[in-house]
C-alpha cells in the first residue's frame, strides 16, 4: 500500500516536467532567433550605411576634381550620402553623416565620411536591463584624390593646319582639368619628328598654355617616336600612388617610321659607300613614307647626309637593314624582305612599331588614351585598314594603341585580341574639330575619376 | 507529448522563418553589392562621356554586371532586373535622361528625371542610379504562409552616385 502511494506520488511529481522544459527551450529559442534577426537587420543597415557613405565620398571627391572649394566638397558628400540613405528607407532622424575634407603635405586630398544609424531592435529590447532597445551602427568611407602623371602627345602634322585653333582650345582645356603644383604633365608634339616641348614636371598651366598656343602644323605623322617620348617622360616621374596616363591625339595614320636603323656590316650611309663599316653601326634616320616618287630617309640633324633619295630605290636603300626599337630590341622589317611592294610594307612596319612602343608603355602600367580627328577608314578583315590610305583614321590601330576594350568586340576583326594584362584605355573619335574640346575633357574626366580611391 | 504537439508547429514556423530570413538577408546583401557595382562602374566609366559613347559604355557595363548577377543570384535572368540610368543636369536646363539600360526581366525604374533630388542633380551635373530588383521565391514550405500574409517578395536595392 505504501509502495503504491509512493509510486503514484513520484509519477505525479514528474507530470508537467516536459512542459516546463519545453517552455524554457521555447523561450531560449525565441530569444536566440530574435537575437539573430536583430543582428541580421543590423548587418543590412550597416551595408546600407557603407554604400551611402561610399557614394557620398565619390561624389564629394569628384567635386574636388572639378575645382570646388573644400566646404562645398564636404557638403556635397554629406548630402549625397544622406540622399542615398533616404532612398534606402533610412530617415535622417535615425542617422547621422559627417564629412571632413583635408589636404596633406603632399597635396593629396582626402575626404572622410563617417556615419551612424540608430536601429530599434525587435527582440533584443525584451532582455531586461540589457539596454539593447537601440543598436548604433557605425561606418566610414575615405576617398583620396591621388596625383596624376600625364604625357599629352599632340599631332601637329601638316593635315592639322585647318584645325589648329580647335586643337589648341581642346589641349588647353585638358591642361586646365588638372591642378597646378599637384599633378605632373609633359607636353610632346609630333609630325616628322617628335619633340618634348615641356618636360615632365609639376603642372604649370601658364607654361603649358604658352607652348600649346605656339604650336604650328607641318610635316608627316611620326606616331611611333611620339609614343616613345611620351613613355620616357612618364618614366621620369616616380610616384607609386599616382595614376600614369598618356593621351595621344592624331588626325591620321602613321606615315613616318623612325626606329634606330642598324646596318649589319653593310653599307648604309651612303648605300654606295666605297668603304662599308666593319662593325654594326646605328643610324639615326627617319623615313618618310609618303614622299613621291621616292621615299626620303632624313637625318635627324642638318649635318647628316641625305641618302636614298633620287639615286636609290627604297629596296636598294633598305634591303640589308633591320632596326632597333626604343629598348634596343631588334625590329624585323619582315614585311620588306621581298620588296615586292616595299612602300606598302614599310607603312605596315610603321604601324607595328607604334603598337610595339605603346605596348612597352602599357607594360609599365601606363594607360593610353587616343583621340582621333577625322573620318575613319574601315576595311573589314584588314588590321591596317588599307595602309595606303594615310589621311584617314585607323580605328583598329588607335584602339590597339589604347588597349580599348572595344577592340575585342569589333566584329570586323574577330582575331583582334585585347591584352588583359595591360591597363585598358579608350579611343574616342570625332569628324568635327569643334568636338575636340569635349573629347579632351572627357578623357580628363576619366583620368580624374581614376585618381579617386 | 500534448505540449510538444501544441508548440511544435510554432517552433517549426520559427525555424523555417529563420531559414527564410537568412536567405533573404544573403540575397539582399548580394543585391546591394550588384547595385553598388553597376553604379560605381557607370559613374566612373560612362557618366562623363558623350551621349552616344555613354550609351555604348553603359550597355557594356550592365552586360558585365548581369553576367555577375546570374552567378550570385539564382535564376536572375528570370527573376531579376538591373536598371542603370545616367541623368544629366546642365545649367539652366531641367534634369534629363541621358541613357538607361534595363537587363533581366525588364521592370521599369522607380525614378524619373523629375523625381530625382534636383539640388543634388544640379551639384553633381551627372547622376548615375543603379537599381537591382529581385523576385524572392521562398525556399521552404513557409512559402504559402508568407504569401498568405502578403510578405513582400521583391528585394529592391538602389545606389546613387
Amino acid at each position: 500500500m505504501k509502495l503504491q502511494f509512493i509510486k503514484k506520488m513520484d509519477l505525479r511529481n514528474e507530470r508537467g516536467q516536459s512542459a516546463i522544459t519545453l517552455a524554457l527551450l521555447t523561450i531560449t529559442f525565441l530569444l536566440l532567433s530574435g537575437f539573430a534577426l536583430d543582428t541580421a537587420n543590423m548587418l543590412i543597415k550597416k551595408s546600407h550605411l557603407q554604400r551611402a557613405l561610399d557614394a557620398g565620398a565619390v561624389a564629394g571627391i569628384t567635386r574636388y576634381a572639378s575645382g570646388d572649394a573644400s566646404g562645398t566638397i564636404a557638403d556635397t558628400a554629406r548630402k549625397m550620402a544622406v540622399y542615398n540613405l533616404q532612398e534606402m528607407g533610412i530617415s535622417s532622424d535615425n542617422s547621422t553623416v559627417n564629412a571632413a575634407f583635408t589636404t596633406d603635405a603632399d597635396q593629396i586630398a582626402t575626404l572622410k565620411l563617417t556615419g551612424t544609424i540608430n536601429t530599434k531592435t525587435l527582440f533584443m529590447r525584451l532582455i531586461p536591463g540589457a539596454g539593447l532597445s537601440t543598436i548604433i551602427t557605425t561606418g566610414s568611407s575615405t576617398a583620396r584624390r591621388n596625383a596624376a602623371i600625364l604625357s599629352l602627345v599632340i599631332d601637329v602634322s601638316g593635315s592639322m593646319s585647318g584645325s589648329m585653333t580647335a586643337l589648341k582650345n581642346a589641349a588647353n582645356a585638358f591642361v586646365d582639368s588638372f591642378e597646378d603644383g599637384i599633378d605632373k604633365m609633359a607636353l610632346i608634339s609630333f609630325a616628322d619628328r617628335a619633340t618634348v616641348l615641356v618636360p615632365m614636371g609639376l603642372v604649370n598651366k601658364a607654361n603649358l598654355h604658352s607652348k600649346i598656343n605656339a604650336l604650328t602644323s607641318n610635316g608627316y605623322t611620326g606616331t611611333s617616336e611620339a609614343v616613345v617620348l611620351g613613355r620616357k617622360e612618364l618614366e621620369t616621374a616616380v610616384n607609386p600612388a599616382a595614376v600614369r596616363a598618356m593621351l595621344i591625339f592624331t588626325d591620321g595614320a602613321p606615315n613616318v617610321i623612325r626606329p634606330i636603323f642598324t646596318d649589319a656590316n653593310s653599307a648604309f650611309v651612303p648605300k654606295n659607300s666605297p668603304a662599308p663599316p666593319a662593325a654594326p653601326v646605328n643610324y639615326d634616320y627617319f623615313l618618310q613614307l609618303n614622299t613621291a616618287p621616292q621615299p626620303q630617309l632624313h637625318g635627324t640633324s642638318a649635318a647628316m647626309p641625305q641618302v636614298c633619295t633620287n639615286a636609290h630605290t627604297i629596296a636598294q636603300c633598305l634591303n640589308s637593314f633591320s632596326y632597333l626599337d626604343s629598348r634596343n630590341k631588334p625590329g624585323h622589317f619582315a614585311h620588306v624582305t621581298s620588296f615586292a611592294s616595299p612602300y606598302t610594307e614599310m607603312k605596315k612596319e610603321s604601324y607595328d612599331l607604334a603598337v610595339l612602343e605603346s605596348d612597352y608603355a602599357k607594360a609599365d602600367n601606363i594607360t593610353i588614351y587616343t583621340i582621333g580627328l577625322g573620318t575613319e577608314s574601315t576595311v573589314a578583315g584588314d588590321p591596317y585598314q588599307n595602309v595606303e590610305i594615310t589621311d584617314r583614321l585607323k580605328p583598329v590601330f588607335l584602339r590597339r594603341l589604347a588597349n580599348d576594350p572595344a577592340s575585342a568586340a569589333d566584329p570586323a576583326f574577330p582575331g583582334l585580341a585585347l591584352n588583359n594584362t595591360y591597363p585598358n584605355g579608350t579611343y574616342l573619335q570625332t569628324p568635327n574639330a569643334s568636338d575636340l574640346t569635349n573629347l579632351f575633357k572627357s578623357i580628363a574626366q576619366r583620368i580624374k575619376l581614376r585618381l579617386i580611391q | 507529448m500534448t505540449e510538444l504537439a501544441l508548440v511544435f508547429p510554432l517552433l517549426l514556423v520559427f525555424i523555417l522563418g529563420t531559414v527564410e530570413f537568412g536567405n533573404i538577408m544573403m540575397i539582399a546583401l548580394r543585391a546591394t553589392s550588384l547595385s553598388r557595382e553597376v553604379t560605381n562602374a557607370g559613374f566612373r566609366d560612362c557618366a562623363f562621356l558623350s551621349d552616344a559613347a555613354a550609351n555604348t559604355c553603359l550597355e557594356n557595363t550592365t552586360e558585365k554586371v548581369l553576367s555577375g548577377a546570374k552567378l550570385v543570384l539564382s535564376k536572375f535572368a528570370d527573376r531579376g532586373s538591373i536598371i542603370a540610368t545616367i541623368y544629366k543636369h546642365d545649367p539652366g536646363q531641367p534634369t534629363a535622361l541621358v541613357v538607361q539600360k534595363i537587363k533581366g526581366v525588364g521592370r521599369p525604374s522607380r525614378y524619373t528625371a523629375g523625381s530625382i533630388d534636383q539640388n543634388i542633380a544640379a551639384t553633381q551635373e551627372r547622376i548615375v542610379i543603379g537599381e537591382i530588383m529581385y523576385q524572392y521565391v521562398p525556399l521552404t514550405a513557409i512559402r504559402n504562409f508568407l504569401e498568405l500574409v502578403g510578405f513582400p517578395t521583391e528585394i529592391y536595392e538602389v545606389t546613387i552616385y
